[in-house]
């Protein structure tokens, strides 16, 4: 790259990088706009990291994480603020409520109380707590976890799928699932489980023990980690095979993480040290 | 780019219908049309690009597009908007808690210029599962009865079995092939 | 369609010059100026292709710069062979007059427009990327 080459990329970085900034800085940011304005900034980037010098590349990098990290909290804050507001004024969001209604919403309803009324299986609102769901519960249904706090689940069987939101410091054990797993929102947790497919979203600090024959996706994700599967159950091998899930081939260390396009290591996630793993 | 856009559009010898599919990552987009098309479906990673398939269907040739629904992807949505006759948007029937989500992105879609003159059809996806909403349900939660601008119809199906994708995708292939080859 | 004499001497100028225009975006099309940008094009970008079935979003994005590539350089010729050459009102002739558009030239210009046979292109450049290959690769889409 010549030295014009080289003046003319660096004042287009910089008028991306400006513009994302003003983007993100006084009341009234919208997110969608910034975090548009952000992807082209990366996409900028990633497209001419190869011609870019080592320093530039790598104050780039750091100045996108720094304004992801901004929308970021500033989506956080407005979800927060929404919530809030959502509960007082309900009346305003008809088809939400509606929905809502369906869902449990009261302190603690269990796996079991649920599929008489022909919803699916859903843990939701508690603390503290150890439930098994068992194979008869969970076979071929999809299995919802929301709002979880310092609990152990066992899953036992093969769900269809699991979805899990709003985790915080919970054990979520499982066997194969038989399609896909998606997280959203969860902190300082651990996922024993396998799959097809695995989208972890907006979650941090958790641990992921996974069998996985596709790829994970990780987006808008932080410090999380990532090891083999490790548990050893007398019905396993049955049950992964049910599954379609093959024992041999275990793609637990490929993982994709929208907010990192470069092949340089992501800083949002890492495989977990196996003197750190825990045994099941 | 005005002449080769106009160039594509006047499409002269085959009959021919450009079809995206859309909706939020983990829907079945992919496996809908791995589905439709006669693949195994058992194997599919989540897209983070996107998919094209061409198939023969009712003596047309259709062009289906998928394109990844992962939150950072939408914004590349656009990039696939230009000469779509026809929106396919799937969605989870499962996943109530992003319906509002869901129902958000679409109608924003609806106001694209570019999709103006598209046909709507909306696939109430994983309706083989137990608690999976209705497509009547979804109907209601994407509000489609609000959407005056677009032919549209819901159908409620499942790509793991198959059920209903056929009977979707013909009446979205007889809407088009009613609104544009009729006027030869 | 059966034309007399008449016909012939009543004939609207712009259609004249419409038809000029069509056989000048063949020549321009076979062009070595043409091929050469082509080629610079399709060296820059063919590393980013590979033969996979699912389509990397760059791709779409590269694609979109081709199409504008080549609609900007035919647009520079025919205005330097007709001073008077507007792209909007040659598109509006276009739209009026679609049995103008049978013919090998459309097939090309659609072509470019094409997705899948750009990609196809692309993944065959990537391959053959050594000297001579390369400028009779550019032919390809001529075929």
């Amino acid at each position: 790259m010549s030295q014009q080459q080289l003046a003319a990329f660096l004042s287009e970085l910089n008028l991306l990088e400006q513009k994302v900034n003003n983007l993100v800085s006084g009341e009234n940011v919208n997110t969608n706009v910034a975090s548009e304005a952000l992807q082209n900034l990366t996409r900028f980037v990633s497209e001419n990291a190869p011609s870019l010098p080592a320093y530039e590349l790598r104050r780039a990098h750091g100045e996108i994480m720094k304004l992801k990290t901004r929308i970021l909290e500033i989506e956080e804050k407005t979800r927060r603020q929404g919530k809030f507001k959502f509960t007082r004024t309900n009346k305003e969001k008809p088809q939400v409520t509606s929905l809502l209604t369906e869902c449990p919403g009261e302190k603690i309803s269990l796996a079991t109380e649920r599929p008489s009324r022909g919803l699916l299986p859903t843990l939701i609102n508690l603390t503290n707590e150890t439930i098994t769901i068992d194979s008869m519960e969970s076979s071929s249904k999809d299995i919802w976890l929301d709002n979880l706090e310092k609990s152990t689940i066992i899953i036992k069987g093969i769900p269809s799928a699991l979805h899990m939101t709003n985790l915080r410091d919970c054990k979520i054990i499982g066997g194969p699932v038989l399609t896909s797993v998606f997280l959203e929102d969860c902190f300082h947790s651990i996922f024993v489980v396998g799959c097809q497919q695995m989208r972890i979203h907006k979650s941090k600090e958790c641990d992921f023990y996974l069998h996985i024959c596709s790829r994970v996706i990780v987006e808008d994700c932080f410090a999380c980690r990532f090891a083999p599967y490790n548990r050893e159950y007398c019905e396993k091998a049955e049950e992964f095979s049910r599954a379609n899930l093959e024992l041999s081939v275990n793609h637990w260390n490929c993982i994709d993480d929208f907010n990192w396009l470069s092949v340089e290591q992501s800083p949002n996630w890492s495989i977990l040290p196996e003197d750190k793993r825990i045994k099941l | 780019m005005v002449l080769l856009t106009i160039l594509k559009k006047l499409k002269q010898k085959e009959k021919e219908m450009r079809l995206l599919m859309l909706g939020l990552d983990n829907a079945g987009k992919t496996t809908i049309l791995k589905k439709f098309n006669g693949e195994d479906v058992h194997t599919i990673s989540p897209t983070l690009g996107f998919n094209i398939k061409t198939l023969e269907h009712q003596n047309y040739q259709l062009n289906i597009w998928d394109v990844g629904g992962q939150k950072s992807l939408r914004s590349y949505w656009r990039n696939y908007f230009e000469s779509t006759d026809g929106l396919v948007w799937v969605v989870d029937s499962i996943d109530r808690r992003r319906m509002e989500d869901c129902t958000k992105e679409l109608h924003s879609l609806l106001q694209e210029e570019r999709l103006a003159g598209a046909t709507l059809l909306v696939f109430a996806n994983k309706q083989d599962l137990p608690g999976s909403m209705t497509a009547d349900e979804i109907k209601e939660a994407l509000n489609l009865d609000s959407i005056e601008t677009h032919h549209w119809r819901i159908v409620g199906c499942s790509a793991m079995n198959g059920d209903n994708l056929l009977s979707g995708i013909d009446w979205l292939v007889e809407d088009i092939g009613a609104r544009i080859f009729t006027l030869e | 369609m059966a034309s007399s004499s008449e016909d012939v001497e009543s004939i609207d100028p712009s259609f004249i010059i419409f038809d000029q225009c069509i056989g000048c975006i063949e020549e321009i099309i076979m062009s070595e100026e043409f091929l050469k940008t082509q080629h610079h094009f399709l060296t820059k970008h063919c590393t980013v292709f590979d033969d996979m079935e699912e389509n990397k979003l760059i791709y779409m994005d590269i694609f979109q710069d081709y199409a504008q590539l080549v609609e900007t350089f035919l647009e520079q010729k025919l205005r330097e062979m007709f001073p008077l050459f507007s792209m909007e009102e040659f598109v509006k002739e276009l739209k009026s007059q679609p049995v103008q558009l049978e013919g090998e030239i459309f097939d090309i210009l659609r072509e470019f427009t094409d997705f899948l046979s750009f990609k196809a292109m692309m993944l065959d450049y990537k391959t053959g990327q050594n000297s001579d290959v390369l400028l009779l690769s550019g032919f390809k889409i001529l075929k």
